[in-house]
């Protein structure tokens, strides 16, 4: 198969292509997605390929006022080594810990697990509960977004053809709060999740005064719960809250995928699930 | 290690460790010819039909296309199969599977290939497909194959079990069901052709080269010395590449257009294609005294195996012998039925049945066990076979019966290494199982011959030609260390030339875990021929008789004065002045008897295997994820010609086996296969694996070459049905289908 | 097609190949580059046998375009041994019985040499953790860990 490839060197030239090729261009980061695909495909129809991997402007994780901005390009073994990440964002360093392998972590990048958005992406549901916002340019100009809006179609991504995704921004809580993401997996390596729950709490003394709980894997893109996060706050997160939140949770599965083959497992499984989620936000919040 | 050798029981490096570790080991995808073409399969969409047309006049006028070919262009047989001839190389006027070949390609890139592939127009009647073997079995149920769809029905009976299960105090019944397996080796099946000298010579990775020589023989309608096999160093095979897969393609498109052809399947075709584990379905029933002396056993098999024979029939006769257990049973019965379905083909799969039927004999060994609040190992140690066990078939094992040192030595391994019962978190249960098997070595009661070239050089090195095809398991270096260890030279002076039928002779299958028994055997027979002119030169050199000389070391000597002696190379140069030439040919076929039909009695094998696995597992009840711990497993190999070889095959057959219990089945939808690449068909991965603890238990025999037995499919079994008797013991749960999976443990939990 | 000059250095040698970008690494590498020991086992990135170093990464080749190697740092197996000379790390291969078919052996031997540019005192965990996106069907993983603690272990102790 051989494809027409180009490398654009910056946001402007990758935009500019973008814009050239209507509809008819495949965008190439990490790769792990992208190339087994084509290399597969019989067809000889070929394809517009746009190299975004040499942009450095999508490079890199900064601080920047109150947000920790992450570039699209930023591999999984990026995010592991950065210790704003480890500091401030728990739940997608737990996120990056289980994606995939360790060439996946190495070549994969934050940006294509978002754009892509198979199921069972790892970082997306931790982005979620971390408040993220993605910026998206365009020929158009750029946009920013929160992550939930991004996937608010349920089905399909807010990104639009000619658009790249430039950054992802998180934003600094400068307060006690702790977040976690469990996976649910076959196996304990090149896992494809089964089920995962991402959890961010902030504590008052001992009173939970914000939360975010997302499930992921369940529905095509990961769910913020938002009854269960009502259910947290103002309360302590003790045994008996915690067993609620996992009974919660067991219901939201139930009406998510009634008919599912995979819902009796998956409606039982995520209890053990969440209780090790809030096993981890209470070891954190004792550490603290 | 055994006292007096030098040389077998040693840890020597592999003969083929460097060209791996290099990454200049030549497997068949490195090979690339000037002027080579690339071959690619039409294949079959549809599970059962009749092919009606195949056009391939599109196809054939698209510049770079070299050949099309389709049945009618076969110029001998259309018919191959292991064992039973019941396949073709291209369909003729049925297809019996997705996946079936049905049209041939050679072009020039494979972009052309694909587009030329594309190109040929084949019409279908579909018929409705049959995929359940109850349909299969039903009488009016369409013949997939002439003889009808029972390919075969064995019937195995001693004793009387009626009156046997009369008199047990406890008996146990259970249905077990194992899943259909992929082989997963890391190397797709690959191979290039082209003609040399005027031989039809193929390069390809397999488990028995001269096997694929008589096939292409037969298919290209050339005399078997006209073809030639080598075999490139092979990626893994495990039984998938015992039968035909590229290589008759390959010598038919290289015979048809002149060119050098090669063939490399994608992992996707590769695990539609290939032949899988039988799925097997086994009602069993085991009776026993209250004391827990098994007295009667008997099992009713159905087995799938799917649109053609492959090697089917030979692991149902494997199976039906050893359903019993490594056990002295005086009464059994066994059924077994062999079924064609419209499914993917089942074949070969290291074990070859025996899985299957220990994890059912040991499920009910279990059972019993808990029925009579007798202690796993205790009950066994008490059935046991031993030195003077006569088995089901009238057998007397009066020699190599290591079953008790494997339960004994596992069990007090266990107990090392095992931290009984701590509970880490009251989600987590922990659990301890045993599994047990035995295994005949080499083919159920038929011949399964091997053979060896010997050439000593005149600088006393050392040319061995076998047939052996080494597939990974180490057979080349265990060989030349026998033959080391026969002659009394270095191990370093033997070089091993292998599978290659031009110029090594037969060495059967690698397979029945035979190749260091049989062809171990026949290249120490070589050896010992070709010894006897150097015997001859010696005695006469040290006068001394001929049986007086001693070989050790490359030192030839008197037996009787270790001061009267010459190094090797001096000898050789004495045998060339007197015009001598050292050479040797050996041949072995393991000693078997004939199952008497009337009689059910014979010997089916020569010497059989024995293992014991003890598993430790911890499984979360609440999100049923089962987390291998420990694995004990300790193998009666007779003697370990290389310890560090055995123990690989030990620890590679315990993840193997992780996999079969815990996360391997090849899924199905309408006869096609769903799960075609490593991201859906789970095997485990080094984060999975748990500490393993080989061990290797040696015992005396006088058969063999110095006494060793076989590991390569025994090294797999034995914990399988140890990891499901310990998540039983973990939650009290007792599955008797597998693989066990975070689902059913959960399901199970529920109830 | 366009084909263009993509410029790297491969095994510690500049090289310059005229080759189709969106060709992919592995491709590049076996058939343009002579490295054969880069192997081909599923094609999406979940076997690990295409394996090798780039820019002191273990990444999977099969996963990489060859366009987007211009001016990186490329090891491969080949470029492990010294004329000849067999590394220590190859050596603890052979000596500790973690070879057995092959298949595997390159794409291991790399993420081991990943890791120990990285971390030359790793521990066992590590080395798990290390070789987790390699699979391997022979030896269930034991004597490929065990290699690399025994070249760590060599490496202490002086050879």
């Amino acid at each position: 198969m051989e494809h027409d490839y180009h490398r654009p060197n910056t946001v402007i030239e990758a935009i500019d292509l973008l814009s050239q090729f209507g509809e008819n261009y495949i965008i190439i980061a990490g790769g792990t997605d992208i190339v087994p695909i084509l290399s597969k495909e019989n067809k000889n129809t070929s394809k517009y390929l746009v190299d975004i991997s040499n942009i450095n402007e999508l490079k890199g994780i900064t601080l920047e006022d109150n947000y920790i901005k992450i570039g699209a390009l930023t591999t999984f073994t990026q995010l592991l080594k950065d210790p704003l990440i480890r500091e401030y964002a728990n739940a997608l360093y737990e996120a990056a810990y289980e994606v995939g392998s360790p060439q996946i972590r190495n070549l994969g990048t934050i940006g294509g697990n978002i754009i892509n958005a198979s199921v069972a992406a790892d970082s997306i549901g931790p982005l979620m509960c971390l408040d993220a916002e993605v910026t998206l340019v365009s020929s158009a100009g750029s946009h920013s977004m929160s992550i939930e809006e991004f996937y608010k179609d349920g089905k399909k991504t807010a990104l639009k053809n000619g658009e790249l995704l430039l950054c992802i921004r998180l934003p600094i809580k400068q307060d006690n709060s702790v977040s976690t993401f469990v996976k649910l997996g076959k196996r304990k390596s090149l896992a494809i999740m089964m089920l995962g729950i991402s959890l961010m709490v902030h504590c008052d003394k001992d009173v939970c005064t914000d939360s975010r709980v997302v499930l992921c894997a369940v529905s095509p893109f990961p769910k913020r719960i938002h009854n269960i996060e009502k259910l947290l706050v103002g309360q302590k997160i003790n045994q008996s809250k915690i067993l609620e939140c996992a009974d919660a949770l067991s219901k939201e599965v139930e009406k998510m995928i009634p008919t599912r083959k995979s819902v009796d497992y998956k409606r039982e499984s995520v209890k053990g699930v969440a209780k090790q989620a809030f096993s981890n936000i209470n070891k954190m919040l004792n550490e603290r | 290690m055994k006292d007096n050798l030098l040389i077998v029981g040693k840890r020597y490096e592999r003969k083929d460790a460097i060209g791996k570790v290099t990454g200049s080991a030549i497997y068949a995808n490195d090979i690339n010819f000037d002027g080579q073409l690339f071959g690619g399969v039409l294949r079959s969409p549809h599970a059962f039909a009749t092919v009606l047309s195949v056009d391939t006049t599109e196809a054939e006028k698209i510049p770079g296309v070299h050949a099309v070919m389709t049945s009618k262009d076969i110029p001998g047989s259309n018919s191959i199969g292991f064992v039973i001839k019941d396949e073709f190389v291209l369909a003729e006027n049925v297809v019996r599977r997705i996946g079936d070949a049905v049209a041939i390609v050679a072009a020039e890139t494979p972009e052309i290939l694909n587009h030329a592939l594309d190109c040929i127009k084949v019409t279908y009647d579909v018929h409705k497909p049959i995929f359940s073997i109850d349909e299969a079995m039903s009488e009016n149920a369409a013949k997939i194959h002439d003889g009808g769809n029972i390919l075969m029905h064995k019937h195995f009976e001693q004793g009387n079990v009626d009156e046997a299960f009369a008199k047990c105090d406890v008996i146990v019944e259970n249905r077990y069901t194992t899943p259909m397996l992929a082989h997963m080796f890391l190397e797709t099946e690959a191979g290039i052709a082209r003609e040399e000298n005027g031989i039809m010579t193929v390069y390809t990775g397999t488990q028995n080269a001269h096997y694929y020589r008589n096939e292409i023989s037969s298919v290209l309608g050339l005399p078997m010395n006209k073809v030639r096999v080598v075999q490139t160093t092979t990626g893994g095979a495990f039984g998938g590449k015992i039968d035909i897969s590229v290589q008759v393609h390959i010598a038919m498109l290289a015979q048809k257009t002149g060119r050098p052809v090669k063939m490399v399947r994608t992992r996707e075709e590769s695990t539609l294609v290939s032949a899988k584990r039988h799925p097997y379905y086994i009602d069993a029933k085991t009776g026993a005294t209250k004391d827990g002396k098994v007295l009667a056993c008997e099992v009713k098999i159905v087995a799938d195996t799917g649109a053609y024979a492959s090697c089917g029939t030979t692991v149902a006769t494997r199976a039906i012998m050893h359903f019993m257990g490594p056990y002295e049973v005086p009464n059994i019965r066994g059924d077994l039925d062999l079924v064609y379905t419209n499914n993917p083909v089942a074949g070969a799969f290291r074990g070859y049945g025996v899985p299957q039927v220990a994890i059912c004999h040991e499920g009910q060994m279990n059972a019993l066990a808990r029925k009579l609040n007798m202690d796993a190992v205790e009950i066994r140690l008490l059935n046991a076979h031993r030195i003077g066990t006569v088995t089901s078939t009238g057998q007397l094992l009066d020699d190599n019966v290591g079953f008790i040192e494997t339960l004994e030595g596992a069990r007090n391994k266990a107990k090392q290494v095992i931290n009984n019962k701590i509970i880490k978190g009251d989600s987590i249960r922990r659990g301890i199982g045993v599994g047990c098997m035995w295994f005949g070595i080499g083919n159920t009661g038929s011949a399964n011959p091997s053979s060896a070239f010997i050439e000593v050089l005149p600088d006393a090195t050392v040319n061995l030609m076998i047939g052996c095809a080494d597939i990974g398991q180490g057979s080349t270096t265990a060989i030349a260390q026998i033959v080391a260890e026969e002659m009394g030279l270095p191990y370093e002076s033997i070089n091993v030339h292998t599978a290659d039928t031009l110029t090594t002779p037969e060495g059967g299958a690698t397979s029945a875990s035979r190749q260091t028994f049989v062809t171990g055997t026949a290249a120490q027979r070589a050896a010992k021929q070709a010894k006897v002119v150097l015997k001859k030169v010696a005695s006469e050199l040290l006068s001394i008789e001929p049986e007086e000389v001693v070989f050790k070391d490359g030192i030839v000597s008197s037996i009787t004065d270790d001061k009267n002696k010459i190094t090797y190379k001096e000898l050789m140069k004495n045998l060339v002045l007197r015009g001598e030439i050292s050479v040797g040919a050996g041949t072995y076929n393991p000693v078997t008897v004939p199952i008497d039909p009337k009689t059910n009695k014979g010997e089916p094998y020569e010497v059989y295997s024995y293992a014991t696995a003890i598993a430790e597992v911890e499984v979360n009840i609440e999100t049923g994820i089962i987390t291998l711990i420990n694995a004990v497993s300790a193998h009666d190999v007779g003697t370990a010609i290389n310890p560090t070889m055995a123990e690989g095959q030990i620890e590679g057959g315990v993840v193997m086996g992780q996999g079969f219990a815990l996360m391997e089945e090849v899924e199905i939808s309408e006869g096609l296969i769903k799960n075609l690449n490593y991201s859906k068909y789970l095997i485990p991965t080094s984060a999975d694996v748990p500490n393993i603890y080989p061990l290797i238990i040696e015992t005396e025999s006088k058969k063999g070459p110095y006494g060793a037995k076989g590991i390569g499919e025994p090294a797999l079994i034995p914990i399988i049905p140890a990891i499901a008797d310990a998540v039983e013991d973990a939650i009290g749960v007792k599955f008797n289908k597998l693989p066990i999976t975070p689902m059913d443990v959960l399901a199970a939990l529920k109830k | 097609m366009c084909k263009i000059k993509i410029k790297f250095i491969l095994n510690g040698k500049d090289v310059e190949v005229f080759a189709d970008p969106s060709k992919r690494l592995l491709d590049l590498l076996r058939d343009e580059c002579e490295c054969k020991s880069v192997k081909e086992g599923c094609s999406e990135g979940e076997c690990g046998a295409c394996t090798v170093i780039r820019n002191g990464e273990a990444v999977t080749s099969c996963c990489v375009l060859a366009g987007q190697v211009q001016g990186d740092d490329i090891m491969t197996t080949e470029g492990l041994s010294n004329n000849g000379v067999l590394d220590d790390l190859q050596n603890a291969f052979i000596e500790s019985g973690a070879v057995q078919c092959g298949f595997c052996t390159p794409g291991m031997l790399m993420s081991a040499k990943a890791l120990l540019m990285k971390n030359p005192t790793p521990s066992t965990d590590d080395i798990r953790r290390a070789i987790s996106g390699n699979l391997c069907r022979c030896t269930g993983y034991t004597k490929i860990i065990d290699a690399v603690d025994m070249y760590v272990k060599g490496q202490k102790g002086g050879k």
